[in-house]
């Protein structure tokens, strides 16, 4: 998984347990062979797979899973399991597949047709230190054949992997043909301090290749965004640069308290509570923290234009506004958005997807406002509803087991609730590598241990209007854009057809929505006032059976004109 | 007390007022009512004829204000709940047609405002709702009492028969306590306010009566709400169908069941024992051979239960023997 910080990124990857030899192979630069030529990228993978699969056939091992353009194969003998890895590399040489192979013994934990544990992870990490035409293992296993004469074996010294506590020695294959990488071609899944040591062009090359694996996951489905009150901005008073919302609010905190350290140390929602504290706080906090897409500069637009433009399907937020929803809007394109609340009725989203995409608010949403969370006293009762009795939807659960990328736009990892955050979308169980945000706002020290020793991230160093320019461009070059969904003002047809349809309940409260949005005529609201206690009247001789249902039909026809007639004047209205 | 009463109810639950001849049920009166310290939501359930209302009554409400165990005062709103008969109560409405009797049925969520505010309520006098609300209810509960805070205390008794309402009224019953129970302003408040803002623009000296305006003026405090659900075990899955509206329904439930025989006999013994007016029956005691009887013949062989329910059947019949004793003696 990737993920990442108020300015930038992260990586993520996603029971019989036993010892096993564990091959990990994969096609190099492929999403880059994609680019370039898909027909030809396409026969590779072809060509990749068939390789696999008749040379498998031959042998006592297992292909545990495909995924994109690599592959995880098990063996119970190491012997054999190198046998087959050299074997393998020979024919992709012989057919001229670019792939790397990476190789370890260890523990290894089988579970729905999916292996995992450490003997995987450390495989993981040595393939992505080879190139192609390479077959490298680990010192587990070169202990386990290095008395076989039948194989060269020759060390590349000794690599301190990400999250695996000891350095460990890698060994190459060097027999005829093989390639054997040299000290700067390795690069690969190494601890965050050996990542500095890269030149300056490698760092971008890294950097750039964990962008395609995110466009790769944009493009399957599996890359969800959270937005944080980071990724929130307008432009300041002089109107050329811009102030973010966490700022806005302790810029107002300190202009209150006249004390600056007030604003400095406090994280967000111990700002925002302090506001909410104070005579007239809860007001004044809800106008600032409401940043309208009319106020938005062209830089802060453009950022969510393009979000808005790249397919994503899910977009989880835990800002209380509206304003993706209106990016999305003022964009034209088909979305759906819904909003998590601790404490009404819990509701479904409809099933989403790229073609129509599901913004979900985790932290409420200002049209309710008993489900806002801008306080800390309601951040609470958020962690203790949803990691209790109200769990978020089903459908968003699933979406982020399954998801390979999780970006992190906008968000302090310093502040406290991101721990609770990352075990509210169960991320703990999966392995996640992030980018580390620049300047003076990095993250301190003990934080980066915990989010390492518990969830293994790394941070990429991206500014967030880089990365989504950055990602857009890549979906443009792919033809993945989004395409604004061209629609007239369906609000009324829309409000016809509910009373057609005799959902007049649903009707009406859209309607009381219209007029009380658009601040329209008191005698229309009254009007539907009326219109709601004649349904409750007859809705009652209905449910009670106090009349036949020939003598209720004429009354409903009598409220589904008034209703249709009460359309028309806010219509009317509206328009004028 | 006026008339004098039975020193065992029988079929019928204790009432408040017999709290002084309710026994046997003190480890579970303390066991519910630490619950009710605790939490916002209890669910006392137990199968039919075990005595919840009888706890509830005579137990639970009366421990709660003599103990004065909470240091805000409270008030107690008791709503009982009864069965709704679709096919009866249109063979009654026809009987009545020309002068239905809206008594008749008591809709589930018109009941809970009748409980709370009277029979003369009138819900939409305060804000432009839509539908009723039992929030607001609630405030103007604490309103009417005139004490800031006050904690209200529901409780909803035979909840069980709320369920063979329409499912609409039930759905729509389960949304406005799930608003209650979470005690902030709900959304439809926040609402009603921004009608209210509207239509008052329009007539802009118009002033609210007191009452409104001091019910308003209240309104952005939060409310403190317990409540105290009973309902029979056998109908626990029931609340299945109020977890979308209120899943933290499930957190907290207190099962009440049998007497044991040390229980049956505190239940059969003190309430004899006592002396006073109100009583149909003079004080009298039970020899422990005849109790061992009465007990041996209520247990269940197998669970070595004994209902309460039985218990104060068979009681009561013994209560009017001795009183018939007593009379022809004094004749």
């Amino acid at each position: 998984m990737h993920i990442l910080e108020s300015a930038n990124i992260f990586t993520l990857m996603v029971e019989a347990r036993k010892l096993a030899s564990i091959a990990f192979a994969d096609i190099a630069g492929y999403t880059a062979m994609m680019q370039a030529d898909e027909r030809k990228a396409l026969l590779v993978l072809d060509t990749f797979r068939e390789v696999l699969e008749s040379e498998m056939a031959l042998y006592e091992g297992e292909i545990v899973q495909f995924f994109g353009d690599g592959c995880l194969l098990s063996f119970d003998s190491a012997l054999e399991g190198l046998h087959v890895a050299t074997s393998l590399q020979n024919r992709f040489l012989a057919q001229g597949v670019p792939v790397r192979i990476g190789m370890h013994l260890g523990d290894v934990l089988y579970k729905n047709n999916n292996a995992f544990g450490d003997g995987v992870n450390i495989a993981s990490r040595i393939e992505s230190l080879g190139i192609p035409g390479a077959v490298l293992i680990s010192k587990t296993l070169y202990d386990q054949v290095k008395n076989k004469t039948e194989f060269t074996l020759q060390s590349l010294g000794a690599f301190q992997f990400k999250n695996v506590a000891d350095k460990m020695e890698v060994f190459a294959v060097a027999n005829d043909g093989f390639t054997v990488p040299r000290p700067d071609q390795m690069r690969g899944k190494l601890e965050t301090p050996q990542a500095p040591q890269l030149g300056i062009e490698e760092q971008k090359d890294w950097e750039r290749y964990q962008l395609l694996e995110i466009l790769d996951a944009v493009d399957a489905g599996t890359c969800v965004v959270i937005l944080g009150n980071h990724a929130f901005s307008r432009p300041n008073a002089s109107g050329e640069g811009e102030i973010f919302l966490p700022e806005i609010l302790r810029q107002e905190l300190h202009k209150l308290t006249g004390s600056p350290a007030a604003g400095e140390l406090a994280d967000f929602y111990s700002a925002t509570q302090a506001l909410t504290n104070r005579p007239g706080g809860q007001h004044k906090l809800m106008h600032l923290a409401d940043i309208r897409w009319e106020a938005l500069g062209p830089k802060q637009r453009e950022r969510f234009q393009r979000i808005s433009e790249i397919p994503f399907d899910l977009i989880l937020s835990t800002y209380p506004f509206d304003l993706v929803h209106q990016a999305y809007d003022a964009q034209g394109i088909d979305h759906q958005s819904q909003f998590y609340s601790f404490q009404s009725e819990a509701v479904e989203p409809e099933p989403f997807d790229a073609a129509h995409p599901l913004i979900y608010n985790l932290f409420g949403s200002k049209q309710h406002k008993e489900s806002m969370v801008m306080s800390l006293d309601k951040l609470y009762q958020f962690f203790f509803a949803v990691l209790g009795a109200r769990p978020l939807p089903k459908l968003i659960q699933d979406k982020v087991q399954q998801a390979t990328q999780l970006v992190f736009l906008g968000f302090s990892f310093d502040d406290w609730y991101m721990k609770l955050l990352l075990r509210v979308l169960k991320v703990h169980e999966k392995d996640i590598s992030y980018a580390h945000p620049p300047g003076p706002g990095g993250m301190r020290e003990d934080n980066q241990v915990f989010y390492e020793s518990n969830f293994k991230v790394t941070f990429l160093d991206r500014q967030i209007d880089t990365f989504v320019a950055e990602l857009h461009k890549l979906c443009q070059d792919q033809g993945m854009l989004r395409r604004p969904k061209v629609e007239a003002n369906s609000v009324y047809p829309a409000l016809r057809s509910l009373v057609a349809k005799y959902r007049l309940e649903d009707a009406m409260d859209q309607l009381d929505n219209l007029l009380v949005q658009h601040n329209l005529d008191a005698r229309l609201l009254r009007e539907l006032g009326d219109h709601y206690r004649s349904y409750r009247l007859i809705k009652d001789d209905e449910l009670y059976q106090r009349s036949t249902a020939e003598d209720l039909e004429p009354r409903w026809q009598a409220l589904c004109t008034n209703l249709l007639s009460l359309i028309d004047q806010v219509e009317a209205k509206h328009s004028a | 007390m006026t008339t004098p009463r039975s020193r065992y109810p029988g079929l019928r639950p204790f009432d408040p007022e017999e709290e002084q001849r309710f026994f046997g049920r003190s480890e579970e009166i303390a066991a519910v009512c630490r619950l009710l310290d605790l939490d916002k939501l209890i669910v006392l359930h137990g199968p039919s004829g075990m005595g919840k209302s009888s706890l509830i009554n005579a137990g639970i409400l009366p421990a709660l204000s003599n103990l004065r165990r909470w240091d805000i005062p409270f008030y107690i709103v008791k709503v009982r709940f009864t069965n709704y008969d679709p096919s009866l109560a249109r063979i009654r409405h026809q009987q009545l047609a020309s002068n239905p009797d809206p008594e008749l049925v008591k809709d589930p969520v018109d009941r809970f405002i009748e409980a709370c505010l009277g029979p003369k309520h009138s819900w939409p006098e305060v804000l432009p709702l839509s539908k009723p609300s039992f929030w607001l209810t609630a405030k103007q509960v604490v309103e009417d009492q005139g004490i800031h805070p006050l904690r209200l205390v529901f409780v909803l008794d035979q909840f069980e028969e709320l369920f063979t309402y329409p499912e609409e009224r039930v759905n729509e019953f389960a949304l406005q306590l799930g608003e209650l129970y979470h005690q902030v302003m709900p959304e439809a408040i926040h609402r009603g306010l921004a009608r209210k803002q509207i239509l008052d623009a329009e007539t802009p000296d118009a002033t609210p009566s007191p009452r409104v305006a001091a019910l308003l003026e209240q309104l952005d405090t939060p409310l403190e709400v317990k409540m105290l659900i009973s309902m029979r075990s056998d109908k626990l899955h029931y609340l299945e169908r109020l977890k979308p509206y209120l899943p933290e329904m499930m957190l907290n439930s207190y099962e009440l069941r049998s007497f044991d025989r040390e229980q049956a006999k505190r239940a059969i013994v003190e309430p004899a024992n006592l002396e006073g007016p109100g009583f149909l029956s003079p004080p009298f005691e039970i020899s422990e051979p005849v109790m061992d009887e009465i007990i041996d013949f209520l247990e269940d062989k197998l669970t070595r239960s004994i209902e309460p329910v039985q218990l104060q059947i068979i009681c009561q019949h013994l209560e009017q023997q001795m009183t018939a004793k007593a009379r022809k003696k004094s004749k």
